[in-house]
């Protein structure tokens, strides 16, 4: 599976949002590519130094994760509203329901302000 | 130079990701261990094994891979593994941390984990006491395609 990570700097827990290929690579092709630069952080967890790939949570940056994830939501559930109506096959809908779970956990670490960059490299 | 984008990026960690997934699998085929991946988004494990016998072997193979990309690392003894009736075994090519690995040990299928990164020592220390054997470091030069 891959990893959306995102990391506190006072040394809180981070947190790893688990996802499969498939919508990693919708994620990768959708606008969440274009937020934000990944910069080489050096970054202490488990009791290690080590450096990673960071986003750095910026109050800019972290709006405009918000506002992408909240548009997300808002026409994933738009579609899974004419899924329904539309009778669609229990595997369309689980994949829908897949998509908007992932997209609500990551719009909640966001929106929590507990981190202070994210990793999605 | 053109500078690669952040999309490029993402592309070239799905890619790494599915490179080493099938590098594995064919590590596993090669000693006769049937294994499929899994598809969409199955969160139980990446690669799939067929028959649950094979899960001690499947687990010396990934020792193995261990053992080659690190030949001087730390022995750690391995605990029994907790059964399950579905074993998995997970690919990673990010960083792997103790709260993740908890994760996964939580997640009850994944008997075995190969990453092309790193393994923190607190998280080795957990996946050998839940029976969960381990390959970090795994070169991209020996699974990537292209």
């Amino acid at each position: 599976m891959l990893n959306v990570t995102f990391y506190a700097d006072n040394g809180q827990i981070p947190h790893s949002i688990r996802m499969g290929e498939a919508f990693y690579e919708w994620l990768a092709t959708s606008d969440f590519a274009q937020v934000g630069r990944s910069k080489p952080t050096p970054i202490q967890i488990d009791g290690e130094l080590i450096e990673l790939p960071l986003i750095t949570l910026t109050s800019t940056t972290q709006s405009m994760f918000i506002a992408l994830f909240n548009e997300m939501v808002l026409s994933e559930t738009t579609a899974m509203l004419n899924d329904l109506d539309n009778n669609v096959t229990q595997d369309m809908l689980a994949s829908r329901t897949y998509r908007l779970k992932k997209l609500i956990e990551l719009l909640n670490c966001l929106k929590s302000g507990n981190f202070s960059y994210l990793q999605r490299e | 130079m053109e500078r690669e984008s952040d999309e490029d990026k993402l592309i070239a960690v799905l890619k790494r990701h599915r490179d080493l997934k099938r590098w594995v699998m064919s590590e596993l085929h090669r000693h006769g261990i049937d294994c499929q991946e899994t598809y969409g988004n199955d969160e139980k494990g990446d690669i799939k094994l067929l028959n649950l016998a094979d899960t001690q072997k499947a687990q010396d193979i990934i020792d193995g891979i261990h053992q080659r990309f690190n030949p001087t690392s730390q022995f750690i003894q391995q605990s029994q593994h907790n059964p399950t009736d579905s074993p998995h075994i997970e690919i990673k090519t990010q960083y792997l941390y103790g709260q993740e690995a908890m994760t996964l040990i939580a997640q009850g299928t994944v008997v075995g984990i190969a990453s092309a990164n790193a393994i923190s020592q607190p998280s080795q220390l957990k996946l050998k006491q839940s029976g969960i054997t381990f390959a970090e470091h795994i070169s991209a030069s020996i699974f990537s395609s292209s």
